[in-house]
This record gives C-alpha cells, sequence and structure tokens, in this order.
C-alpha cells in the first residue's frame, strides 16, 4: 500500500465517535472526524475520504442531505459510503440504496469489533 | 159517460125554447085581447074571426117550427159536449176507473189502458187486484182504496199502493184516490170513481235519492265532514248533523258569525276574522285550515273548512255554503312525519361526517354541514355538479379517480367502502384524506335513484398515525444511541481491559456511565411525553404561591448553576402572596426545565434574571439567559418532539423532549409559553399562568386534559 487510505467518520454522539476512532485508530488508515453534516460536506471536498461512515441523523445538516451532495459533486460522486445510524426507517433506507450506498448498518446491531473488518471490505470493493 | 152529466146538459141546452114558448102564448092571448077590442061585435063579424083563427095557427106553426128548430141544435150541441168530454176523460194523464156496487170496473179511461198495459176489453169486469202496501207487504182487493170508499162511503186520497200488472209480471206503484158515488137520497154508494198514477219512476228516483243522501252522509260521517250554509243577510247559518258533532253544538247553539268565530280556537280567532272579511272583500273561496276549540269537551281540533260565497249584483254577500271536515289525525300524523323528517334532517345536517346523496345521473342534490367544510364549498356551489368532476377525488397512493367505485355503486347497485383512502383536494387546497361508504338507493322497482355518500375526514387520524410511527423511530433510535454506546464501550473493555492502563479503564466506565444516565433521562421523558400525548398526565392541584414554585425549581437544579457559577436575579423580589393552581411535581419540572435550559446554554459566569408582571386575571413569568440563543430558522421547531438545535446539539446532552413536555403542561394548566431569542445574545421564556382566584377558598380539583 503505497498510500493510507482515507476514512471519515460522521458522528454527533461523542461516545459512539470516540468508540469508533478508538477501534479504528492504528490501523493504518488516515482517520477524520466530523460531528454535523456541514463539516461532513466541508471535510469530504478538502479531504476526499475514500470510504465514508455516514451517520443519518445529524445537526445542522441531515446525512441524506449529506450524500445527495456528494452524488452531485463529480469530485465526491464516487466516494464509497456506508450509512451508520440507529435510526431505523423504511423510506431512509429506501432513498440511501438509491443513492448508491455500500451499506446500511444499524449501529446497535454491530459488535464495535466488527468495523475494522468492514472497513476494510469496503475499502477494497 | 156518466148518467146525471147527461141529464143536466139537456135540460140547460132546453130551457131557452121554453122562455120563447111562453113569450109566444102570451103574445097570443095579447093579440086576441086587441081584436077583441077593435071589433065590437064577434059574431057579425065573420071575416074578422077567420083572421083571427088564422093568425093563431099561423104563429102557433111558426112557434112550433122554432121550437123544433130548437131543440135539434140542443141535441147536436149535447152530442158534441159528450164527445168532448169523452176526449177529456181519455187523454187525461191519470188513470180514471169507474166500478159498480159490486167493485167491478165499469168504465176505464185510456191512461188507465195505457197504466195496466191493457186493452179496455180486459180491464172491464176486472173486481180483484194483487196490491201491496207502500212498506211492501201484501194488501187484500178489499183493502183498496175503491173497496174502502164503497164501504164506508167516504172518500180514501192519495194511498201509495203496489198494484200487480200481468203484462209486465211486476208491480206498479200507484198514487190512488177513490171518491165514492151517490144516487139522489140514497146513503149507500152504488159506485166508486178512482182515480190513479204510475208513480214507480218517481219512487224509484226518490229511493235513489234516499240512498245517495245516506251515502252522503255516511260518508261524511266517515270522513268527519259536516256541511253548513250561512245567510249573510239574516246573520245566521245552519249546519248538518255532523258539522254539529265535530263543532260539539246542540240545536240550541246560536248560529251567528259571532256564534262561528266562538267556537274558533282563541289563538286563531282574530287571524280567521280577517280571513273571513278578507274573503268577503276578494270574492274568494273559504279555503282554510284553523283550530277549534270543540264546545262539549273544550279539546282543541283541527279543522279544514271550503266555501262558496255568492253575492248579488252589488257585491253583497248573500249566502257561503260548504263543507268543515275534522282533520285533526291528519294533522296529528302530519306534524309527527314533519317532526320526524325534522329530526332526520337535523342529525343529518349536524352529524359529524360528510354526507352527500347524488342523483342516478351523478349529480350532486344534498350536501350537508360537514361536507361543505370538507371540501371547502357551500351546498349551493356543489348541488348539481357532477360528482367525478367537480368533487376532485382520487386515490391517495394512486392518485387517479376512484373510477370502479363509482361503476361499482352506479352499474351494479351495490353497497362499497371505499378500499383505500380518497384524497380530495379542497377549495383552500388543502388536501384531506377521506374513507367511507358508498350506498346505492334503490326504489321498489329496482332501479337505481340515487346514491349516498358518507366521507370521514381522516386526516388528523392519519397524520396522528404518521406521527406516531415518526415518534417510534425516533424514539427508538434516541434509546439505541446510548445503548450502543454502553455495548461498545463493555465490548472494548471486555477485549481489552487487561492490557488497559487504570485510567484508560476509567475513562471507557465514565462514557458507560454518560450513557447509561442519557438513557434514564430519555426513559423519563418519553414516559412524561406519552402520558402528555394520551391525555393521562394526571395533575393533583392545589394552590401554591408563584414564589414558592420558582424557589423549588432553582433549588431542584441547584448543581448545574453551582458547577457553571450562574447567579439567578429577581426572585426576591416576587411578591409571595401570588397564587396559581397547580399541580406542584408538573410546574416545578416546567420551569426546572426552563432554567437548566437556561444554564446549559449559557457560558460560565452568566446571569440568569427571573420575574414576573400580572395582566387581566394572568400572571406573566419570565426566565432571560444570556446564553447561545437559538437559531432564526429553527425557531418554529423548539416545541417538537425530539428537537435539538444544532448550535448545542452536539454540546449539550438532551433528548429534545423537555420543551414539549413543558408546553403540554403548561397549557394543561390554562397556560401558554412562547418565547423571545437571539442567537449568540440569548434567549427569554414567558409563562402566563391564571392567577388563583381568592374568593374560591380551598379548591381540589382533578383535571386530566392533556396538552
Amino acid at each position: 500500500m503505497s498510500k493510507k487510505m482515507k476514512v471519515m467518520v460522521v458522528e454527533d454522539n461523542n461516545v459512539l465517535a470516540d468508540a469508533l476512532m478508538i477501534v479504528l485508530k492504528d490501523k493504518g488508515y488516515e482517520l477524520s472526524l466530523a460531528t454535523d453534516g456541514e463539516e461532513a460536506e466541508k471535510k469530504i471536498l478538502q479531504e476526499l475520504p475514500d470510504l465514508v461512515l455516514l451517520d443519518l441523523l445529524l445537526p445542522k445538516k441531515s446525512g441524506l442531505e449529506v450524500l445527495r451532495a456528494m452524488r452531485k459533486n463529480p469530485q465526491t460522486k464516487n466516494i464509497s459510503v456506508v450509512i451508520l445510524t440507529n435510526f431505523e426507517q423504511d423510506t431512509s433506507v429506501s432513498d440511501a440504496k438509491k443513492l448508491k450506498v455500500k451499506d446500511y448498518i444499524v449501529k446497535s446491531n454491530m459488535s464495535i469489533s466488527d468495523f475494522p473488518r468492514m472497513v476494510e471490505k469496503y475499502l477494497q470493493s | 159517460m156518466d148518467g146525471s152529466q147527461r141529464k143536466k146538459l139537456s135540460f140547460s141546452a132546453v130551457l131557452p125554447t121554453v122562455e120563447y114558448f111562453v113569450l109566444s102564448v102570451l103574445w097570443i092571448v095579447v093579440t086576441d085581447r086587441l081584436l077583441a077590442t077593435f071589433v065590437k061585435d064577434p059574431t057579425t063579424n065573420l071575416a074578422l074571426q077567420t083572421v083571427k083563427g088564422w093568425a093563431f095557427v099561423t104563429v102557433t106553426t111558426i112557434f112550433i117550427f122554432v121550437i123544433l128548430k130548437r131543440l135539434k141544435t140542443n141535441v147536436d150541441e149535447l152530442q158534441t159536449s159528450e164527445e168532448k168530454y169523452r176526449y177529456l176523460f181519455d187523454t187525461m194523464s191519470q188513470g180514471v176507473a169507474i166500478q159498480d156496487e159490486k167493485g167491478k170496473i165499469v168504465e176505464v179511461n185510456d191512461a188507465a189502458c195505457k197504466i195496466f198495459d191493457a186493452s179496455r176489453e180486459q180491464l172491464l169486469g176486472q173486481d180483484s187486484w194483487k196490491l201491496k202496501k207502500e212498506n211492501g207487504v201484501d194488501m187484500n182487493t178489499d183493502e183498496a182504496p175503491s173497496a174502502v170508499a164503497l164501504r164506508t162511503g167516504k172518500p180514501v186520497c192519495d194511498m201509495t199502493i203496489g198494484v200487480f200488472v200481468p203484462k209486465m209480471n211486476g208491480y206498479k206503484w200507484m198514487l190512488i184516490s177513490s171518491i165514492p158515488r151517490f144516487r139522489d137520497g140514497e146513503k149507500k154508494p152504488y159506485s166508486t170513481l178512482t182515480t190513479f198514477v204510475d208513480i214507480t219512476d218517481r219512487i224509484k228516483m226518490e229511493k235513489q235519492i234516499e240512498e245517495v243522501e245516506h251515502l252522503i252522509r255516511e260518508s261524511q260521517e266517515v270522513a268527519q265532514i259536516g256541511s253548513y250554509i250561512t245567510d249573510f243577510v239574516a246573520g245566521d247559518w245552519k249546519s248538518s248533523e255532523i258539522l254539529d258533532q265535530i263543532f260539539g253544538i246542540d240545536k240550541n247553539y246560536v248560529r251567528s258569525v259571532a256564534g262561528w268565530l266562538d267556537i274558533v280556537h282563541p289563538d286563531d280567532r282574530e287571524m280567521m276574522n280577517n280571513y273571513l272579511q278578507g274573503i268577503l272583500n276578494s270574492h274568494s273561496f273559504f279555503d282554510k285550515e284553523y283550530r277549534i276549540l270543540k264546545k262539549s269537551d273544550n279539546q282543541t281540533r283541527w279543522v279544514h273548512g271550503l266555501g262558496k260565497i255568492s253575492f248579488d249584483k252589488n257585491g253583497k254577500a248573500l249566502t257561503m255554503v260548504g263543507t268543515i271536515q275534522d282533520i285533526t289525525d291528519r294533522k296529528i300524523a302530519q306534524e309527527k312525519i314533519l317532526t320526524d323528517e325534522r329530526k332526520l334532517e337535523a342529525i343529518l345536517r349536524d352529524m359529524g361526517d360528510a354526507v352527500f346523496v347524488t342523483d342516478e345521473n351523478k349529480n350532486l342534490i344534498i350536501a350537508n354541514k360537514a361536507m361543505e367544510e370538507l371540501f371547502g364549498l357551500t351546498e349551493k356551489e356543489m348541488v348539481g355538479k357532477n360528482i367525478e368532476e367537480a368533487l376532485a377525488l382520487s386515490y391517495e397512493t394512486q392518485g387517479r379517480k376512484p373510477i370502479e367505485t363509482i361503476e361499482t355503486v352506479f352499474k351494479n347497485k351495490q353497497s362499497v367502502r371505499l378500499g383505500e383512502t380518497l384524497i380530495i383536494k379542497n377549495k383552500n387546497g388543502k388536501t384531506i384524506s377521506v374513507d367511507g361508504v358508498v350506498s346505492p338507493i334503490i326504489d321498489e322497482n329496482e332501479k337505481l335513484v340515487g346514491t349516498v355518500w358518507l366521507l370521514r375526514d381522516v386526516t388528523k387520524e392519519r397524520e396522528l398515525k404518521q406521527m406516531r410511527s415518526d415518534f417510534i423511530s425516533l424514539a427508538s433510535h434516541q434509546l439505541r444511541t446510548p445503548l450502543t454506546g454502553i455495548k461498545w464501550f463493555v465490548e472494548l473493555l471486555d477485549e481489552n481491559a487487561p492490557k488497559m492502563p487504570i485510567n484508560k479503564v476509567q475513562e471507557y466506565v465514565r462514557k458507560i456511565g454518560e450513557s447509561n444516565n442519557r438513557m434514564i433521562d430519555l426513559v423519563n421523558d418519553l414516559m412524561i411525553t406519552s402520558k402528555a400525548d394520551s391525555g393521562k398526565l394526571v395533575k393533583e392541584v392545589s394552590n401554591y404561591s408563584i414564589k414558592e414554585l420558582l424557589q423549588q425549581a432553582i433549588d431542584q437544579q441547584g448543581r448545574i448553576f453551582l458547577d457553571k457559577n450562574i447567579k439567578i436575579e429577581g426572585i426576591n423580589s416576587i411578591p409571595e402572596d401570588l397564587e396559581v393552581d397547580a399541580d406542584f411535581v408538573q410546574m416545578t419540572q416546567v420551569f426546572g426545565n426552563l432554567f437548566n435550559n437556561a444554564a446549559s446554554y449559557s457560558p460560565v459566569g452568566s446571569i440568569i434574571e427571573v420575574g414576573l408582571s400580572q395582566d387581566s386575571g394572568m400572571i406573566k413569568i419570565f426566565i432571560r439567559d444570556h446564553g447561545v440563543g437559538i437559531p432564526v430558522a429553527q425557531q418554529n421547531k423548539i416545541f417538537e418532539k425530539f428537537f435539538r438545535a444544532d448550535n448545542v446539539a452536539k454540546t449539550v446532552p438532551g433528548s429534545g423532549l423537555g420543551l414539549y413536555v413543558a408546553k403540554s403542561m403548561i397549557e394543561s394548566h390554562g397556560g401558554k409559553i412562547r418565547f423571545e431569542s437571539k442567537e449568540n445574545l440569548g434567549t427569554t421564556f414567558f409563562v402566563e399562568l391564571p392567577i388563583k382566584q381568592k374568593e374560591d377558598g380551598k379548591k381540589e380539583e382533578s383535571d386530566d386534559r392533556g396538552g
């Protein structure tokens, strides 16, 4: 691997963000964190990450709005996105899937130790 | 012809002839005396004697001739008279029969032959008849008028008797009179003269008239129709038996116009008097329903009066003839129908569900109030319009018109429950969801005459349903977040604790604790929210000093003020005696929440002001902070469930339920909550509550109204 892969976590809850940052650090990725929708949008454009773990219910701008903006921008439209949320509503799932997300994951159903493997999988695909 | 009549006739005809004869004799005697005077010696004058003799003979001859001539004329006249009388006798319309002392017919006239439909010869000599009395009972021949007249010597007049006529094999009704005839000086009649008239037709007619009258009387009685005739000139009226029954009056009742008005119900009297004057002036027909007070029992009855007035050539009213019918039963039935109709109409008008009726051509003919509200149109605007075109009905999901539903009702004449919720775009452009049933109206010939639609506005219901589902999604999201935090840090500890430094372990445990506390707060808030939403937030109301409530709230939140070094100002200037009716726990929670928010969103070391004013029975409390404020774009959302403003969502933990619950509670206390805010300058919340009315004294009350 010549260059470090960039992974961005978008999570407004500090406890969950902490856990994700803890489990993904030291895995050889360039990690970054955004805690609201606007910050996420800005950082995605700046850093052009390889994978975004995107929460949906976010302050200022929702995850879906961020995703829509990404897909409209040629620079960001092919970035891999995994929706990582505790919000489970049929409409938001189908909306997200239309916007070509890699996966739609309900946080509480995941073990924290599963994340490194999952991130690796979506970075390679 | 009768013998006595003939004798009398010849006597009067001969009488003048006798007079002539006497005069002639007288003339001869005078002539003889004159001759004797002029001739002194009759014996010596022979010639004179001869002249005398011839003169006498001549005169006598002339007189005999005249008498003979006269006699002949009389006989001629007599003959002519007899013919005349015979003619009269035969052309009489009355039948005449003359019977001898044995009752045998000796003479009849043509009319008699005609009545009996028999020839003269057949009738002559008859002495017995088959007879019937007026009441139909058989009668003997010796009871016949001629027999009675013969027996008693007294005339019998105008007896109505049925006489059997062999030719028609039936009875003819006759009006018969019979007079006895006497010979001079005899006391026992030797003959009778009987006259008779055929009154069969008249009897028949009378019977018919009687039947018709009976029928009229009976039908009047059944229909309770009485009749009257009013004589305006004499100022009285005559009434039929039925009318007397209807009015409840007897024969002695004074039948004047005033007497009639006295029968009219007092409430209708003036109206009826005016009505009568009106039709008298306008020469119109009397046709009016009015009430009477029946004289016999003082009961109120309804009558329908009809009458035609006749006027003289000067326009003065002469008489009025008419009928009066008792229509009380009909009127009561009508009233009942009307009341029932009104009831039904009121139910239809005011029922909460929208109802409309169409004719068979899908045109709307009736719409109720709820329907008007649903479509935002008046009934007038809707009536006559085609439901497919005028009413913008479409399915909620497919967006097309419910054509099959309409077809099922109109073509198959079947009731249809709308399978799917319909959407109505009303006049104001508002979208309304409706559920409903459509039923056909079918007449007795199985023909469709219209349809009835019942629509129920389910917009609110669906909004609630949507809200509930949104709430569950949001609540589960909110609950999952701290649970996920606990889960993940427990997993991290479980895996790594043995090789972790103790301070790291402590940090993880604190994070678990933080999530756990959020979880508890969240569950508490959810409980209260759920109670507030379902109206089950029970208040235990008592009167409390507002100062006491605020102080309690501040005390409860003491920790955060201490932590952030925040001062509360103004609480001491609030009067002690200002009281409100409130649930202590709820009100301290509301104010505690507002103080907590104020402190949470304020910088360390800032000031929170509290104070109040009074205005028209309300206490207006304000709590002012100098914190971050609420972004303008989100100010209209802060009382919504789970809402957290962007500028605080990450930094200050919270469920987003506090203000929602506070608003519910304040409103259930009859109060209001609002705020003013500027970002980075601070927020002021205003709470208005009704002031406790002192004169009510102590009042315990329970109110479970929700927010």
